[in-house]
């Protein structure tokens, strides 16, 4: 095999098999790769990779303010979807937000962090699940103590996987004890609640999950199959 | 910029991609969910001004950020070994920038350091380059690697010790 003392970048032979290079760097990498095997061999493998990439979801259309009706425009939809509430008192206006552009974390708010655990792969705030994935939650709070619930709405119903819920002592990125899975293949929306009082199981599930009674931090997912 | 133009994007882009994020992270599961997740978000976005250049960089971070992570490092290494496309082809102080590295340095070395000895040992970007992309003088790049070579000088000094290596 040749020296290749200065091999071409990844980035650059990536852009050369693509056709995104311009003329000098075209001539310097066919240049190089006259006199490297090294860098030919890695231009052919790339080349040879023809693996199917994962589906990706569709965005929620514009304007729809509600879970279900994107649900329903798509069944496939798995636009990452954050409820993101103002921490105290809670704010219809936030609402307008939804489905926000990023997830937010701020002091003096609450965010939610949803960990996704499938086959030892762990992924935070995936867009998707499978049946039988594991999912834990962290919460991100004013300092203080909470009471804490979390609740999936699924196939326009609502089950509370926690039994029973409990307090934490809000911070930076706290556990929520132990883990849920979710099953089935429609559509779900994972939301955290955190309130001065336990919160109101029947009138959290008698609510859209984009104007819940108390605060929370919702996270939409797609089913995989 | 419709749906099926940016779609067309993910699947220009979304190959070479999954092979970067494999090298970073040693499994194609875990390259594929940090991929998808990318380009949901930009897709959110409407984001229609990226080029390759950009999008490694995007890509380095979102792995660093799993490799930072105790508890997802911990998992992610659990699923090392499966052979990866495109392997390391580049070394630091004699030993391959694999997943196992990475996450020892994420423990030691701070995240701009990471993000540049990603790109120069294991993409394979000239210092220049580096400094090019992102957007700092050659001198920070070359002082970051100095670092970055440093630590990986301790612990290839601490394996041999304990008559451990990678």
């Amino acid at each position: 095999m040749s020296a290749c003392a200065q091999p071409v970048s990844w980035l650059l032979l990536e852009r050369y098999q693509l056709g995104e290079v311009t003329a000098s760097e075209r001539a310097r990498v066919e240049t190089h790769l006259e006199a490297c095997t090294r860098c030919r061999a890695d231009l052919d493998r790339l080349a040879a990779d023809a693996r199917p990439l994962p589906p990706l979801p569709e965005p929620a259309p514009a304007g729809a303010h509600r879970f279900f009706a994107l649900a329903a425009a798509s069944a496939a939809a798995a636009a990452l979807v954050l409820v993101f509430s103002l921490w105290a008192p809670w704010r219809p206006a936030a609402r307008a937000e939804w489905p926000p552009q990023r997830i937010q974390v701020k002091g003096g708010e609450l965010a939610m962090t949803l960990i996704r655990e499938r086959s030892g792969a762990v992924i935070e705030n995936p867009a998707s699940y499978e049946d039988g994935d594991r999912f834990r939650i962290e919460l991100t709070c004013p300092p203080g103590e909470l009471s804490w619930d979390v609740v999936v709405f699924q196939s326009g119903r609502a089950f509370f996987p926690y039994e029973p819920a409990g307090s934490i002592a809000c911070g930076n990125r706290v556990g929520l004890p132990g883990a849920f899975r979710l099953s089935g293949s429609a559509p779900a929306v994972v939301c955290a609640l955190a309130a001065a009082a336990p919160p109101d199981r029947a009138a959290v599930a008698g609510a859209a999950p984009d104007d819940l009674p108390v605060p929370a931090a919702c996270l939409g997912l797609a089913a995989e199959r | 910029m419709g749906y099926a133009s940016r779609v067309d994007l993910y699947r220009r882009y979304g190959p070479a991609l999954m092979r970067k994020c494999e090298r970073m992270l040693g499994n194609a599961h875990d390259a594929e969910d940090v991929v998808q997740s990318l380009f949901v978000d930009l897709l959110r976005k409407g984001r229609r001004d990226v080029e390759l250049a950009y999008l490694y960089r995007a890509a380095t971070s979102r792995c660093l950020n799993l490799l930072r992570d105790a508890g997802r490092r911990r998992a992610l290494l659990a699923r090392q070994g499966e052979e990866v496309l495109a392997p390391a082809r580049e070394r630091l102080v004699d030993r391959v920038v694999s997943a196992d590295l990475l996450a020892r340095l994420a423990e030691r070395l701070d995240r701009r350091s990471l993000e540049i000895l990603v790109l120069h040992h294991q993409d394979g970007l000239s210092q220049e380059e580096v400094a090019a992309l992102l957007r700092v003088s050659r001198r920070t790049v070359g002082k970051r690697l100095t670092k970055a070579r440093r630590i990986v000088e301790q612990l290839t000094d601490a394996d041999a010790g304990s008559g451990g290596g990678a």
